[in-house]
């Protein structure tokens, strides 16, 4: 097997999963660990209440403590994640983030591909900024605490990788289930069938961590170089990104997930993916294909 | 320095400040409290 850049980027995703879900165990008692190390945010979107995980969910911890009575929006979990999307922008998406790999792994499926239609791609912004910021914030119950909206009304991690592992093994939460549950399982079976004909139809659409990320892109020290000459315009990367971007045109878009694809197609070795940010450098980078 | 470089620079620093701000009001109590309970919500319960 030839030791790609894709390869390569496969075996962090792979080692980042289970990384971040290294208690397996957990799955067959029914139960979620409960350590200290879930004070920590996870990179990527990881739901708390999978009996695998040993983190925190970074888009969770944000609605916990904004629905929190005594503090409002999270300085820390926002911290977190602007920290992690400085250094590294979108391309925690395209590395770090277990649903982002079961999301490739669902791509891979047979079926008719599509590309999303560009204005759905905005809908990840109303969701961060309505469910995720101001929702647990403004809309309080009678004891003061706000609602984690968008775990609660939208998540398909959740229902995903807390849900149905916790419904199989507990009877005594299958008598509580009701519309809501119905509900999410009707988003989760949509992004199944999203992510399978469309890549990465969760982080194109809904993903409101994704959203933050990509909006860091134009600031993150890891990074996309276009050489200034060199481009025939053969559209190779255009046709080669999963995130349906041009990276030529726009190196920095909020969608671009660092993968690398459109660096590995480019006939002419003007794209680049990397930290370095010296024009040669990073062009050697971009061409190492092997 | 870039001015790119110049402005990760300056987010990082806001990031610092934040979640040490964040860690001080006592943040990481209720993301603690939170993530070691089973979610309702997050798994459709409500």
């Amino acid at each position: 097997m030839k030791f790609t850049r894709n390869v390569r980027r496969k075996i962090i995703q792979v080692a980042a999963f289970g990384f971040t879900n290294s208690h397996l165990g957990n799955f067959a008692a029914g139960s979620i660990y409960k350590g200290s190390w879930k004070n920590f945010c996870s990179p990527g979107l990881n739901c708390y209440s999978c009996p695998a995980a040993g983190f925190a969910c970074p888009i969770g911890a944000m609605q916990a403590v904004g629905g929190s009575p005594k503090f409002g929006i999270s300085f820390y979990a926002v911290g977190f994640v602007l920290a992690l999307g400085v250094i590294f922008g979108r391309a925690v998406c395209g590395y770090l983030c277990p649903f982002g790999l079961i999301q490739e792994l669902l791509h891979k499926v047979p079926s008719p591909k599509k590309r999303i239609p560009k204005p759905l791609t905005y809908i990840k912004y109303v969701l961060l900024a309505g469910l995720v910021l101001m929702f647990p914030v403004f809309v309080a119950d009678s004891f003061g605490y706000g609602s984690p909206a968008f775990c609660e009304y939208i998540c398909p991690a959740g229902t995903l990788e807390g849900g149905i592992p916790l419904l199989l093994t507990h009877p005594e939460l299958r008598m509580q289930l009701g519309g809501l549950f119905i509900l999410k399982a009707a988003i989760l079976v949509l992004t199944i069938v999203g992510c399978i004909v469309i890549c990465r139809f969760f982080c194109k659409v809904m993903c409101p961590l994704g959203a933050i990320y990509g909006l860091l892109n134009k600031v993150s020290f890891y990074r996309m170089h276009v050489a200034e000459t060199g481009c025939v315009s053969c559209g190779k990367c255009r046709d080669a990104c999963p995130m349906d971007i041009n990276p030529v045109a726009r190196p920095d878009s909020a969608e671009c997930i660092r993968c690398g694809k459109c660096a590995a197609a480019c006939p002419e070795h003007i794209l680049s993916v990397g930290f370095v940010n010296n024009q040669s450098k990073l062009i050697s980078h971009g061409t190492d294909n092997s | 320095m870039g001015r790119r470089t110049f402005k990760g620079i300056a987010l990082l620093a806001v990031a610092a400040g934040l979640i040490t701000a964040g860690v001080m009001r006592g943040e990481l109590i209720v993301v603690l409290f939170r993530a070691v309970h089973v979610c309702l919500e997050c798994i459709g319960l409500g």
